[in-house]
């Protein structure tokens, strides 16, 4: 073979590789790990950004009229209510009750964070007092019963499961009918809906998630199905409207009016956008700790839910 | 370039082109594990 054939053919092979892991990185990889996206500061909630008591916080800065005093119940729960829970440690706990070092809160800190999961887990197991969360998955609810223990439930704010796709679909709204025959299969591609010719890619959360949990309830008796690979598609997925819009803030997303109503704080409050739930303060029924109902008075007092306002969710009452 | 030459360069450009897509691949399983919902709609292609 000639020497100017054998260096093409050594290129073009070189090309073959590059190109294919290019297009790789660009379809899939860049959106797992999104290393100079905006969005990537978004990936998570950072609990420094949310200490209570820090000057730069972002916690409510709301004082109770008398701090808590004696056993100090352990708080903890979800991502998407850290700013509620750390706002309410900052109005009732003594400043030396949050210990947090190196990146996280240390065990004898009376304020954690093990988001739903790991705080049902937690509450059950006697490593935490109150939990704020979305409601239990059926596991999570099985797991509390099998060990005996009676979690009391009390809502103390609204919030709004949301759908959210690419700013750029031409999608707004969906029905809660086509929402559930997207995850059910029965509508696969954006043009049946209203939207472009491209494959619906529907994504799901982990299961114990509060948004996984709240997701399975609202398809309620409809199978889910497992849709394309999100690679070929346009993508739908689901989270908590303050999570999304207040927390983490992610560019690049836009939230899906629901049977025409946008997830507004006005019309959470008015009940009209059709997919609001409330959240919740969770303590052990036998729990003897005074300290326990103090929390929860506040919580649902005048102050405890301007808190929960100012904190960005919607009050119960 | 001797035909030698040429073969061996050929096999370890296309032994180092397969090596690296499969670690793109594991790292992207990897990363797609523990890829977050937002990041993941807001950086689609469009």
């Amino acid at each position: 073979m000639k020497t100017w054939k054998q260096i093409t053919s050594l290129i073009l092979a070189a090309l073959f590789f590059v190109l294919l892991d290019l297009a790789i990185w660009l379809l899939f990889t860049r959106r797992c790990v999104s290393t100079f996206g905006n969005a990537y500061a978004a990936k998570a909630i950072e609990p420094a950004d949310y200490l209570p008591f820090a000057e730069d916080s972002g916690v409510v800065k709301i004082e109770a009229e008398d701090k808590l005093t004696g056993e100090l119940p352990v708080l903890d729960g979800a991502a998407a209510l850290l700013p509620v829970y750390a706002s309410v440690f900052h109005a009732l706990y003594p400043e030396g009750a949050c210990v947090f070092e190196n990146g996280s809160y240390t065990p004898e800190s009376r304020m954690q964070y093990r988001n739903t999961r790991g705080a049902y887990e937690a509450i059950v197991d006697g490593d935490a007092d109150m939990i704020f969360c979305a409601g239990p998955s059926r596991e999570q609810a099985a797991y509390a019963e099998e060990r005996g223990v009676d979690l009391v439930y009390v809502p103390i704010g609204k919030e709004a499961f949301v759908f959210l796709v690419n700013e750029k679909n031409p999608v707004d709204s969906l029905t809660q009918q086509q929402i559930r025959d997207i995850y059910a299969g029965k509508i696969t591609n954006w043009r049946d809906v209203g939207g472009a010719n491209r494959l619906i890619a529907p994504l799901q959360r982990n299961e114990g998630s509060g948004s996984q949990t709240r997701f399975l309830k609202f398809m309620g008796d409809t199978p889910v199905k497992h849709g394309p690979l999100a690679v070929f598609g346009a993508s739908i997925g689901f989270s908590f409207r303050y999570y999304v819009s207040g927390i983490t803030k992610v560019p690049g997303v836009k939230l899906l009016r629901v049977d025409g109503v946008a997830p507004t704080p006005d019309n959470i409050q008015n009940g009209t956008y059709p997919l609001t739930g409330e959240f919740y303060a969770v303590y052990r029924r036998d729990d003897p700790n005074p300290n326990i109902q103090r929390i929860l008075e506040f919580l649902l007092s005048e102050s405890g839910q301007r808190l929960i306002l100012e904190s960005g969710y919607v009050p119960i009452s | 370039m001797k035909q030698k030459t040429y073969q061996i360069l050929m096999t370890v450009l296309v032994c180092v082109g397969l090596l690296s897509l499969i670690a793109l691949t594991v790292y992207t399983i990897i990363a797609y594990r523990n890829a977050s919902i937002l990041n993941f709609i807001a950086e689609e292609l469009w």
